[in-house]
């Protein structure tokens, strides 16, 4: 599974540790998550992501 | 066809753009600035003066992004004034602009406090792509550097500097750091873990007189004490760019005040971003200012949008590390608390309570179970049953929920 990266803050979504803390559970492809989710560092929209 | 102008690229103003063009496809847009780079991510700004990434990952938005949507970017251009009989702007450069709808979205600068000597070569404020460049020009030929203010983002710039290999100096009013999110034994932990790294403090100290010739030599505190260094970045908060709408006469009171639709009180302009206050509240942080550009951008071109305001997030990252701090962190330590401590692994971990209630927290260098302990916080959840299992290590989070 990709790696995706926040292009407004440099946060790397790793869909094997999920982001549990913001209810995504580990094992999550980046295209599965919600699209309300935000980027847990800076809170920048789901479409701010790109491939890392 | 609707002409609509935008002042300011940030993300409240780009998004804004965005917005108005998805709804409009005929209409003209322009969007001006004083900035000279197209829109970018200043959060990334410590990563840039440390030389971690380049110039062309920070912008967000190239050329083509403009382009493929037909808005017309001016940059480089300060804008003076706006008629609104004529409905019509200036800039310094002549260019007029007319607009239907204008948005105001000139975002904020950084704060200087009136100290001795901030006009010398050497002092700093990081807020813009330039000023980043500025920074990291001076930088290569600088070994030590001062850092005025110990806020999340003054850290993260010293951070920046220090992963270059400059010795970096932090004196801050207050006597703790972080004094919102932290109580006096989690900054101290925090301040030992940033002494390890490299870091030094003066807290509690004020701040008297920027000394040097031609340019910063060091820095005299009220005590007398004098700090040698060959730059100063100065990092005490921001305030909002409102020199434009107090000119057009706008009420202001700390930013611009807009309602729910983010109109101000003249017809066809809106606000949007740093620059405003809405409901009272001055935000200064993307999500909402990203939210704000793109009810405003739907408003103008018709559309009925209306923004609620944005929760601020408790998460922080301060120099790598994770910190989640909600609530009455209970700084006076007045209350009922449980705290578990870890100083060789540097973990602070604190829960306050209040009759049983979770009523707030610090989570420090080890954040799990933070989701279901922030939402506990939020719906007032008595943990009276729980109190003494939280902190133990293999605690389901999950019973939190229940």
């Amino acid at each position: 599974m990709e790696q995706w990266q926040c292009s407004v803050c440099g946060y790397i979504y790793d869909p094997a540790k999920g982001d549990p803390d913001n209810g995504v559970d580990p094992a999550t492809p980046f295209e599965k998550i919600p699209d309300d989710w935000v980027c847990p560092v800076c809170g920048a929209s789901k479409d701010q992501f790109e491939k890392a | 066809m609707r002409r609509y102008v935008i002042i300011g690229n940030g993300v409240a103003g780009t998004t804004a753009a965005e917005n108005i063009r998805e709804m409009d496809k005929e209409g003209k847009i322009d969007i001006i600035t004083d900035e000279s780079t197209l829109f970018y991510t200043r959060i990334r700004l410590p990563e840039y003066i440390a030389a971690e990434v380049e110039e062309e990952r920070i912008v967000l938005h190239k050329p083509e992004w403009y382009r493929e949507r037909n808005i017309v970017v001016h940059l480089g251009k300060p804008v003076t004034d706006i008629d609104q009989a004529k409905r019509e702007i200036y800039t310094t450069e002549g260019t007029t602009l007319n607009y239907d709808r204008l948005l105001l979205a000139t975002g904020s600068h950084s704060f200087v406090p009136p100290i001795r000597g901030v006009d010398k070569p050497g002092v700093f404020t990081l807020r813009t792509i330039k000023d980043a460049q500025d920074i990291r020009d001076y930088a290569a030929e600088a070994k030590r550097v001062i850092l005025i203010g110990g806020g999340v983002l003054g850290l993260e710039a010293g951070n920046g500097l220090r992963r270059r290999g400059i010795e970096v100096t932090v004196v801050e009013f207050f006597p703790r750091l972080l004094p919102r999110q932290m109580d006096v034994p989690g900054a101290e932990l925090l301040q030992r873990q940033m002494e390890e790294m490299g870091f030094s403090f003066h807290l509690g100290a004020k701040s008297q007189e920027i000394r040097g010739t031609q340019r910063v030599e060091g820095l005299l505190l009220e005590d007398g004490q004098i700090l040698s260094a060959d730059m100063v970045l100065i990092s005490a908060g921001v305030r909002p760019n409102l020199d434009l709408a107090q000119k057009i006469g706008l009420e202001v009171d700390r930013g611009v005040l807009v309602n729910d639709r983010l109109e101000t009180q003249f017809p066809d302009i809106y606000g949007a971003g740093d620059l405003i206050q809405h409901r009272g509240i001055f935000y200064g942080i993307w999500p909402a200012s990203e939210k704000q550009g793109q009810v405003a951008g739907i408003n103008m071109a018709g559309g009925d949008a209306l923004y609620e305001g944005t929760v601020m997030s408790n998460r922080l990252k301060v120099v790598g590390i994770d910190l989640v701090s909600a609530g009455d962190i209970d700084a006076d330590e007045k209350l009922e608390k449980r705290v578990q401590k870890d100083e060789q692994r540097f973990i602070y971990r604190k829960l306050v309570l209040k009759d049983g209630i979770l009523v707030g927290c610090i989570l420090f260098g080890d954040i799990s179970g933070a989701r279901e302990i922030l939402h506990a916080i939020e719906n007032k959840k008595n943990v009276q049953a729980l109190k003494d299992d939280l902190l133990v290590k293999g605690f389901d989070f999950k019973r939190l929920e229940s």
